[in-house]
């Protein structure tokens, strides 16, 4: 029985739920402590994060913090000016023909990579923008 | 608006430029990289005692020694000088220095040819190191003492002081410990003498110098300069901390210390990048000079691989014992390009950051994005937990967790009323759906157990390479066999510890190889047909300790570091005087090195008593408590001793042999197996064991079972290569397939594979029907000699064992013989 499997999916629904319960009512009937409902929910993650932290013998918090660089990376381009990504595509796709022709393969590979992230980016950003943010 | 990563900091005075110095000398004059012989190791050793020595060969000098000191050094060596003079008084001359030299016995035709140069110098005192090993020598405490001390007694020849130490007392680590004490000794007396006779020499001056070092009043003064070395490095630190401790829990001053910081890196922005750049352009050099090393090695990676590994700060200590004073130039300066490198991108980073905090901090999503992202990723998350285990949806669960905290603290900050976005409706919905995903994710585990496994089939050699030969690592995922893969050679195919394929067989029985039995008769085990196949070392040496026998299919002539008494138990041996012989391959001429004994023996706590257990018999209770005892503690019981400290070679390309006492305590009862360590066995040529003078036999074990990283077949019998086996005889190995056909005992035969991989018998039966789906009674055509176009499907053995969970992921292919093709393009 996949009893890690199991109680993930159970913090995850719990810390869902917890925005539909009267929870503040009851922390204050208990401990006399009001505590909103998102912080219950935050609380619920928490202990998500530590039993993926236990399960994975500490490698799964190197997981969240890169996960977190990625989320922080993508959002801050995303909410940035649309003509930044463009620009960046058009710096790592012009670098790529020099690259190549002093024999950096790999580099160039890297840096058309890089090219196909910031137009991806972009494209999100003028499909998505108006739809996501007000 | 200005931030506070832009303003000026808060009571600052305009500074000095500070210029930070470069790093501008790079030593590119690569150390040569030598190991020590065995002398200049003495050499070291006794300067480490306080016994300044020197060592052949010398500059020529202006005062040689001469014949008649000379005429009586070689005597000592050759045994025949007598010391003239007693010592009364040891009357210390004013040298300049007062030195030993130090020589090894064998260095005496060394000595001479100096002679005649007029390059050894004038000596008072000499060392010899003697390759004699003192006969009668016992290890055991007082005896050794008493004998070391008579030994190390100087002899005193023309008021010249000679020791002659034999070289087992510096070899050995206890009577090392012992001869250092010595030594220490010596040293301390004669400073005390010297020290005495000086007085009246040295002035007043250097006399209440001499006291001031030793005085109170400048370890006071020390005492007191560190703490004012501290107190005014931390001045602002200590102002903080005595008159507004509460500021330190104030974010304000760190940002202003960051900002101070920040601008202080801002306002010499210039003179950094300046410096970055020209440190950045001895990189073209060396990049240059890397990559012509790299075409001369025709190795295209070398410069990433010499980067890298030079970076790594683990191998520095490596590059400090070797003294590679490049690399390690190198590596610093890598890292002050780095640290650079930082503090020129902190000021835009500190400005990036601030901004995105901004833009996080000012952005309005839409209700409905937040209203359905939430549940939208708790449902995928619980759906995917419901068919995938943890371990490959970690990155999901990461990226998830950190959206859903994000989400989460989006709303607490803009105090929405989650709730109530929702519709009764869409609740109920919500609610339900996750109530599934919920049970699924405790029912389908249940569901799926009860149902058949539903395998996927994949090719067993997967890649597309016309020829593919073994060992061949295969990597399978979760609910995966192989398709048929037929084999038409003739050599034995192994996957991980198992037999599964040997040609001309009918069956193969898989064992573990702690349940090895034999009758004993190497002759008649011989006849049937058996193989051992070792990956685990220590359960090699278990069962090798648990079953003697096996000892016969394991041993080898040669020299292994592995090995034990062969026809002796080791408690003969307690009243005896045991010495140890080692011969060391100087060819590559070893570093200095500790060599220890380890010897392996039952534990028995564990349980195991190997052969006496066999001997005297057990009862049911014995036994079960062996089972129940062996799960939890070790079986083996392990102990290491430092036995000899080697040296290095007296001369290159000669090995040499060094003898040390052995306390014969060192060895467990019985007869364990005794491993040695501490060097590479590469440069062991020999051991040998003695006892009273008397060579003890010794049996080598295969130093194959020590190598943990590969499959290896120790033993083969020769019966595995006969086509059929009769009951009658092995010899007659042209029997014709007639002979098969119509003989009622003969048939192909069946093998037994022993190995330390297989936990528990695994039997395969090898007969297959042909193509008209004959009885598998009758022996298919390929067993009888006619020849099979198809061959053997190897993929229907190694199913089974995937189905069983035997194999490792990945698992190996491999065979008895190297550079076996198992695809073709055919």
């Amino acid at each position: 029985m996949p009893i890690t499997n199991i109680l993930l999916a159970f913090l995850f629904a719990l810390g869902f739920l917890a925005f539909f319960l009267p929870i503040s009512v009851w922390t204050k009937k208990l401990l006399d402590l009001e505590v909103a409902q998102p912080i219950v929910a935050l609380l619920m993650f928490g202990v998500a994060v530590g039993l993926l932290g236990v399960k994975t013998a500490g490698v799964g918090f190197v997981y969240l913090a890169l996960a977190a660089f990625c989320l922080w990376a993508f959002a801050f381009g995303f909410l940035a000016d649309r003509k930044y990504p463009y620009t960046l595509a058009l710096v790592f796709l012009g670098a790529c023909p020099f690259l190549l022709i002093a024999k950096l393969d790999q580099i160039a590979e890297f840096s058309a990579v890089l090219c196909y992230l910031c137009l991806v980016l972009g494209v999100l950003k003028d499909l998505f923008y108006d739809k996501l943010v007000d | 608006m200005t931030n506070w990563w832009t303003r000026k900091p808060i009571g600052h005075k305009s500074s000095r430029v500070v210029l930070i110095p470069l790093l501008m000398c790079l030593t590119l004059v690569v150390a040569p990289v030598t190991a020590q012989t065995s002398v200049e190791y003495y050499n070291g050793l006794f300067n480490s005692w306080g016994i300044r020595t020197y060592i052949l060969p010398s500059q020529k000098i202006d005062q040689p020694a001469t014949k008649e000191d000379l005429k009586n050094l070689f005597d000592l060596i050759s045994g025949k000088a007598e010391p003239t003079t007693q010592p009364k008084e040891v009357t210390q001359t004013a040298l300049e220095e007062d030195r030993y030299l130090l020589m090894l016995e064998s260095q005496k035709a060394e000595a001479q040819k100096l002679q005649e140069m007029g390059s050894i110098p004038t000596y008072q005192k000499i060392i010899l190191i003697s390759k004699t090993y003192p006969q009668d020598f016992y290890l055991n405490q007082s005896s050794a003492s008493a004998k070391l001390l008579a030994d190390l007694e100087p002899k005193i020849i023309n008021t010249k002081t000679y020791y002659t130490i034999p070289e087992v007392y510096l070899t050995t680590p206890e009577l090392q410990t012992q001869t250092a004490n010595y030594f220490k000794a010596v040293g301390k007396a004669e400073q005390a003498v010297t020290a005495k006779s000086k007085d009246t020499s040295t002035t007043t001056a250097n006399q209440l110098l001499a006291k001031l070092k030793e005085s109170s009043l400048l370890e006071s003064a020390v005492y007191a300069g560190v703490i004012l070395l501290i107190f005014v490095a931390c001045y602002r630190l200590f102002t903080v901390l005595v008159h507004n401790p509460a500021r330190l829990m104030r974010k304000d001053l760190y940002q202003q210390l960051l900002a101070r910081t920040v601008w202080f890196i801002s306002k010499h922005h210039a003179i950094l990048l300046f410096g970055f750049i020209l440190l950045a352009l001895f990189y073209i050099p060396i990049l240059y000079a890397l990559s012509i090393k790299a075409k001369l090695l025709g190795t295209p990676a070398y410069v990433v691989n010499y980067i890298t590994t030079t970076l790594n700060p683990l191998t520095m200590s490596n590059y400090l014992t070797s003294q590679n004073i490049f690399r390690l130039g190198f590596m610093f300066y890598n890292y002050v390009l780095a640290v650079l490198a930082l503090i020129l991108l902190l000021p835009g980073l500190c400005k990036v950051t601030a901004i995105s905090n901004h833009k996080f901090s000012s952005v309005n999503f839409k209700a409905s994005f937040i209203k359905w992202s939430i549940p939208g990723v708790v449902l995928c998350t619980i759906i995917l937990l419901v068919f995938l285990p943890v371990d490959s949806l970690i990155g999901l669960l990461a990226l998830a967790i950190i959206l859903m905290a994000g989400l989460v603290w989006y709303i607490h900050a803009r105090k929405l009323a989650y709730a109530q976005l929702f519709t009764v409706k869409e609740k109920r919905i919500l609610f339900g759906l996750l109530t599934l995903g919920l049970a699924l994710n405790i029912a389908w585990p249940v569901f799926q157990k009860s149902r058949p496994v539903k395998y996927a089939y994949e090719p067993l050699i997967g890649i597309k390479d016309d020829v593919v030969m073994l060992p061949y690592s295969k990597k399978w995922g979760q609910n995966v066999l192989f398709d048929e893969h037929y084999y038409t050679g003739g050599s034995l195919i192994f996957a991980d510890g198992y037999l599964i394929y040997a040609p001309d067989t009918t069956k193969i029985v898989n064992k573990p190889l702690k349940e090895f039995e034999s009758d004993g008769n190497l002759a008649t085990t011989a006849k049937t047909a058996i193989t051992f196949v070792v990956k685990d070392t220590k359960k090699a040496m278990e069962a090798l300790l648990k079953k003697p026998a096996l000892v016969d299919y394991f041993k080898t002539t040669e020299f292994s570091p592995v090995f034990r008494l062969a026809n002796t138990d080791s408690d003969a041996l307690y009243d005896k005087n045991l010495s140890l012989s080692l011969t060391f391959n100087c060819a590559k001429n070893p570093a200095p090195a500790i060599v220890k004994l380890e010897t392996i023996s039952l534990n028995r706590w564990a349980g195991g008593q190997g052969d006496q257990d066999q001997q005297t018999g057990q009862d049911e209770n014995d036994k079960q408590n062996q089972t129940t005892n062996q799960g939890v503690l070790d079986a083996l019981e392990t102990q290491s001793t430092e036995v000899l400290n080697f040296p290095g070679c007296e001369q290159k390309l000669v090995p040499e042999t060094l003898q040390v006492p052995l306390d014969a305590f060192l060895l467990p009862e019985g007869r364990p197996l005794v491993r040695l360590r501490g060097m590479d066995t590469k440069n062991l040529i020999d051991a040998k064991l003695y006892a009273d003078g008397q060579k003890v036999p010794l049996t080598f074990i295969n130093a194959r079972i020590l190598d943990e990283t590969t499959y290896t077949l120790i033993y083969q019998s020769p019966a595995t290569s006969l086509s059929t086996i009769t009951t009658e005889s092995v010899t007659d190995l042209k029997a014709t397939t007639e002979n098969v056909k119509n003989s009622a005992t003969s048939k192909p035969k069946e093998i037994t594979a022993y190995s330390t991989e297989v936990k528990r018998e695994t039997v395969f039966d090898l007969t297959q029907p042909t193509a008209n789906n004959q009885p598998s009674d009758t022996y298919p055509p390929y067993l009888l000699g006619e020849s099979a176009p198809q061959g053997f499907d190897i993929s229907s053995p190694i199913n089974i064992l995937m189905k069983q969970g035997r194999l490792n992921n990945p698992f190996i292919i491999w065979s008895d013989k190297p550079n076996e093709i198992i695809k073709t393009k055919d």
